[in-house]
């Protein structure tokens, strides 16, 4: 099970996740937030549209057909 | 072993699985993948889940598309995947394509690195050079043609 955790932290504080990962803000400006993530290196830290466009993207080759790539790459063999 | 893939009915081989120890970036429950060649052209390949049949991700060499192609991978990236050099690795790119098939794509943001010794394996984002998830597939590149153009 998950769970969405909501809390409000200022500048200089921070968060620890699990055992060994720890989330600090930097700097507040306007809508922006500068925040540092300490974590083991082998943690994989990904921006979260970015994250998101990536696997949409994954999900979308994974419904590609046998069929559609010979279409693809079969007949340009003919030409 | 039998198993179901995308082209057909495989026995498979247990030292020919590749692992993704992360998993596939969206697909995280499958770490466990096959990398099996499209009949008839050597520019697709299939990852090929071995827990699902129905997961297979089409791939290419990138450079067949884009050969200067050159993404920046993070060093703690190669040393994970036991790759002294980037040299070492086997870089595949995800191909996608839409009900249109000429408008196929190739994710040249996020390549699948693989060390092909150990077959250990990772999706990685790259972040420089700057890269799109969604290049055009360039099909007249990847074929003889263009060798007879410049003829």
């Amino acid at each position: 099970m998950r769970i969405l955790l909501v809390l409000t932290r200022k500048k200089g504080e921070g968060l620890v996740i699990g055992k060994d990962i720890v989330v600090k803000i930097f700097e507040v400006s306007g809508d922006r937030v500068k925040i540092g993530i300490e974590a083991p290196k082998a943690t994989k830290i990904l921006r979260l549209e970015l994250y998101e466009d990536v696997s949409v993207e994954n999900k979308k080759a994974a419904d590609v057909t046998k069929d559609i790539i010979d279409e693809l790459f079969l007949n340009k063999k003919s030409l | 072993m039998k198993i179901e893939t995308r082209i057909g009915t495989l026995n498979l081989k247990e030292e020919k699985i590749i692992n993704f120890s992360g998993g596939i970036l969206g697909l995280e429950q499958y770490k466990k993948y096959l990398l099996l060649d499209h009949p008839g052209t050597d520019i697709i390949k299939w990852l090929q889940s071995v827990e699902n049949p129905n997961m297979a991700l089409p791939v290419t060499n990138p450079y067949y598309f884009y050969p200067h192609y050159n993404p920046k991978i993070p060093q703690q990236v190669l040393s994970q995947l036991d790759l002294k050099s980037l040299a070492d690795a086997v870089m595949l790119n995800v191909v996608t394509v839409p009900r249109e098939p000429k408008k196929a794509t190739i994710n040249l943001k996020a390549p699948i690195v693989i060390n092909p010794v150990q077959r250990k394996a990772d999706q990685v984002i790259v972040e420089y050079p700057e890269y799109q998830i969604r290049e055009p597939l360039n099909l007249l590149y990847s074929t003889d043609n263009r060798r007879c153009e410049s003829c």
